[in-house]
């Protein structure tokens, strides 16, 4: 038995590469599904684009898994295509030395015609010197977690989430189990391989098992706006920077990102400071910025591999640039992954997994590269009955298989809430579904839990109509609910 | 002097109450708006003060004479509230809803199962002094935004609480909202249908039951059905205000607002772009509108047209001045305080003068006061003198008011 630990894609990854194998695995999160990292990112599926200049094995494995994630995940995957734009004003001649890399990593890019990428997105900056296209996708985070889950748990594996690890039983400097608590009480999983997969809490993870992983953390804000403004993805071509991405996802559009460094694992708080900075170097792109609707503002927190000599050390091995698989201590069956980007989840996956099966003394290689992920009910069957949601159009058919959990695990399957409304006009109706299987206490408490989650991302970007949605959404909870307001 | 004519800009129930007194009083009214207000929003219900930090306000009365003074009202407020409340019983009953004004807060669920307190509501809509002894909740299948089971959590008490859960019409559609519901019950078979459902699913029941609905009787022909139910089902029926759009708010719109051009008023639609000096407004498309002095009835949500920038500034869009700046972490509740008061280009509504009727439970009784205000400067001593609306005479109210030592004990319960 492997008892995982982080139920984001690098961590149901590893979960799907070993159950694959035969490999019984247990994935356990404290929070939701994608709670961290994975469920805080912008969306991009890179091309490798963005870091042909950077980091070139980054880059070219980028572009491979980008084509490997289109094949095995279809209908997570949007394949819009994206564009790199240089401004006039850009110094230097980075886009030389960018198309060189791009060559060198067998990226495919066109050179365009400014006036065409003008035509698809009309509110661009309109001086633009030089315009090239690459296979940029748009990734739907969360509906690639749930496919990984759905997968996994079909083919005999376990996800539990809101479940923390509280103990690590090591015995002869081995781990034998793994005591937890979840919502059912304290529990006891015996197993041969830990995997700490679990992003910027690793460092806590690793605490419990006597082999401290020093991590530096950065806090990356990101804007979502109410309106998809693209059809493709659009990067700033220069060297990776602060707010230089948009991606358009179904009816919106993220704008990212920042990167401040932090001690913290939470997602920091959104400032009203690092918004205005992100907002100026979005009008450098798109110079219209001010004037588009801003639905709500988001932060996640990227861990990154910190050694204390700055390079790699004895027992770990750089795998590339950005990810790194840590079993130090032989024979400890304890295997951490740190790092990397949801682009390249998978090869990070397989290589721990590789790790892990080693250990475990297991000859089946990987299969993750072209296992398709297999979808579930199509979105048409999902969309019977009463309309819950207005704004993402998400019906009872849609909710009924998740009655028996908390209204906050509602949200990422089906995108329940996450409209312009912020749940403040569908969820008391989904509050009357929960309420026939669970408690008036319960329910209030849920509702409670999902208005304060919501409110977070949604009171620090107020203004234009966004501040009038904030005063007509406080109207109607308290008034027409009967909330109380925070 | 007075003036003739005057031009009011919104048509919430700020609005409408304004044009209401000016048009009762004789003069030549006009309303602009730039959309429908915000009545269609909500139950229709006028709420006095509900709530005094977290605390429920048993008598709002008392309330208001004991903590008028830190608000827009001064030591007048008794008398004001109750020429405000007796005029605004007249309107209810000039619009064919006669709901005497209470003593006290009275109180509802709502359709999360939370009870509130309550202060006037129209004839249809749930508004209690004490537990019922028995409550039947009859939830429609395929309406979420009525659970029986969860709006029954409102009535924890010593009465019975049955739920109740009709079937779906036979033309029911899942895209069926309470707009489309209440137009099917405003039908002749929507009605036969809804009643012989309720005959059928109540049964007997016990004596004195309380039948409790959504608030989805029909738009237009709800006192008849409303009367019908109650006949034929020999119980008191009530309805519960749902989440928006809310029917009780579009019949008290369509109501009023037939019963203002009716009396003369003239309905303007387009977005003010200036006031003009000579009287009157333009519009953004240059169309001169209204004549006479202006009042801004637009202080329904985010009062007055405060705008917000990303930066934490904040612009009185109307008069185009700086009101206040957001510093980092400021709680954005602090911009509704920047609401404009009344007097020189003062607004009307429930979000105007610093007033949070989400946290105080006040948002009516803001509306009629402010509006009253407004038109009171334009035209002095219009409230007081006023004795009719339409055909109903202003029957100054009898409220007898306790001392604030009631008050106080009625806080802690």
């Amino acid at each position: 038995m492997v008892v995982v630990v982080g139920a984001g894609a690098t961590g149901l990854g590893v979960a799907w590469d070993l159950v694959l194998r035969g490999v019984p695995v247990t994935v356990v999160d404290a929070g939701d599904l994608g709670h961290g990292t994975s469920g805080r990112f912008h969306g991009l599926l890179h091309s490798g684009g963005r870091y042909v200049v950077s980091d070139v094995a980054a880059a070219r494995e980028c572009w491979q898994e980008n084509q490997i994630l289109r094949r095995i995940a279809p209908s997570a995957v949007e394949d819009t295509g994206g564009f790199f734009i240089e401004g006039a004003d850009e110094e230097g001649d980075f886009a030389a030395e960018w198309v060189a890399g791009c060559r060198a990593v067998g990226l495919p890019v066109s050179d365009e015609a400014p006036a065409r990428l003008r035509g698809l997105v009309p509110e661009v900056r309109r001086d633009l010197r030089r315009v090239f296209r690459v296979p940029d996708a748009v990734l739907e985070g969360f509906r690639l977690l749930h496919l990984l889950r759905r997968n996994i748990v079909k083919r005999g594996g376990v996800v539990l989430t809101h479940t923390r690890v509280a103990r690590v039983d090591m015995t002869g400097g081995r781990v034998v189990g793994v005591d937890m608590e979840g919502p059912g009480g304290r529990d006891r999983i015996a197993c041969d391989v830990l995997v700490n997969a679990a992003g910027p809490w690793a460092g806590t993870v690793s605490q419990l098992y006597g082999d401290p992983i020093p991590l530096q953390l950065g806090g990356g804000l990101m804007l979502i706006f109410a309106n998809r403004h693209t059809p493709v993805v659009v990067n700033r071509l220069s060297p990776p920077g602060d707010g230089d991405i948009l991606v358009p996802h179904q009816s919106v559009a993220i704008f990212g990102t920042t990167d401040v460094r932090q001690d913290d694992p939470e997602p920091p708080p959104v400032t009203r400071a690092e918004v205005l900075r992100l907002m100026a170097s979005g009008r450098a792109m798109f110079p219209t910025m001010d004037s588009w609707r801003v639905l709500r503002a988001f932060t996640g927190v990227r861990p990154l591999y910190q050694p204390a000599d700055g390079k790699g050390e004895a027992g770990s091995r750089r795998v590339t640039r950005d990810f790194t698989v840590i079993d130090r201590v032989r024979d400890a069956g304890v295997v951490a992954v740190v790092g990397g980007k949801f682009t390249t989840f998978r090869a990070m996956a397989e290589r721990t997994a590789d790790v892990v099966a080693r250990q475990l003394g297991v000859s089946a290689p990987s299969r993750t590269r072209t296992q398709l992920l297999e979808a579930g009910v199509s979105r048409a069957a999902d969309s019977n009955g009463p309309v819950v949601c207005e704004c993402e159009d998400v019906a009872t058919a849609a909710l009924a298989p998740m009655t028996a959990e908390p209204l906050s695990a509602w949200r990422t399957p089906t995108w329940l809430a996450m409209g312009p409304c912020q749940g403040t006009f569908c969820l008391h109706r989904a509050a009357g579904l929960r309420r026939q299987r669970a408690s008036a206490a319960h329910v209030a408490a849920e509702v409670g839990a999902l208005r304060t989650e919501r409110d977070r991302g949604f009171t620090s970007v107020l203004w234009g109509a966004n501040a009038q949605e904030w005063a007509l959404n406080r109207a109607v909870r308290a008034e027409s609910l009967g909330e109380a307001l925070p | 002097m007075t003036p003739g004519a005057v031009t009011v800009v919104g048509r919430g129930p700020a609005g409408l109450f304004a044009a209401t007194l000016l048009a009762a009083a004789g003069l030549s009214v006009h309303v602009v708006s730039s959309s429908s207000g915000t009545l269609p929003l909500w139950s229709g219900r006028f709420n006095f003060r509900d709530w005094d930090q977290g605390m429920v306000v048993d008598n709002p009365w008392d309330w208001w004479m004991e903590h008028g003074e830190q608000h827009f009202v001064g030591g007048t407020a008794r008398a004001r509230w109750r020429r405000l409340w007796s005029i605004w019983r007249a309107v209810g009953q000039q619009l064919g809803m006669d709901s005497a004004i209470p003593e006290r807060n009275r109180w509802t669920v709502t359709p999360l199962g939370r009870r509130r307190p309550v202060f006037w509501t129209p004839p249809w809509e749930l508004a209690l002094d004490r537990a019922p002894v028995a409550v039947a909740v009859v939830g429609l299948e395929g309406l979420l935004d009525f659970e029986p089971e969860l709006v029954a959590d409102g009535f924890q008490g010593p009465g019975a609480v049955r739920t109740l859960r009709l079937p779906w019409p036979p033309d029911w559609h899942r895209g069926w909202n309470t707009v489309r519901w209440g137009a099917f019950l405003d039908t002749g078979s929507g009605a036969d249908w809804l009643e012989q459902q309720l005959v059928r699913a109540l049964g007997r029941g016990p004596a004195g039951e309380l039948v409790v609905l959504p608030q989805v009787l029909g738009l237009s022909r709800t006192d008849v059905l409303h009367q019908r139910l109650e006949r034929r089902l020999d119980r008191l029926v009530r309805e519960v205000g749902l989440a928006p759009p809310g029917l009780g708010g579009m019949r008290l719109e369509a109501r009023w607002t037939a019963w203002l051009l009716s009396s003369g008023v003239q309905m303007h639609h387009g977005r003010v772009r200036a006031i003009r000096d000579a009287g009157g407004i333009t519009l953004t498309d240059g169309r001169p509108v209204g004549e006479g002095p202006v009042i801004l009835a637009t202080g329904g949500i985010l009062g007055g047209g405060v705008c917000l920038s990303a930066d934490g500034t904040g612009v009185d869009a109307i008069h185009r001045r700086l009101l206040g700046q957001l510093a980092e972490g400021d709680d954005p509740a602090r911009a509704l305080q920047w609401g404009l008061v009344l007097g020189d280009g003062g607004v009307a509504g429930r979000q105007t003068a610093g007033c949070d009727p989400d946290v105080h439970g006040d948002g009516g009784a803001v509306c009629l006061w402010t509006a009253a205000e407004a038109v009171d400067r334009v035209v002095p001593g219009l409230v007081d003198r006023l004795s009719r609306i339409g055909t109903v005479e202003v029957a100054v109210l009898d409220v007898s008011v306790r001392g604030p030592q009631t008050h106080k004990e009625a806080q802690r319960v």
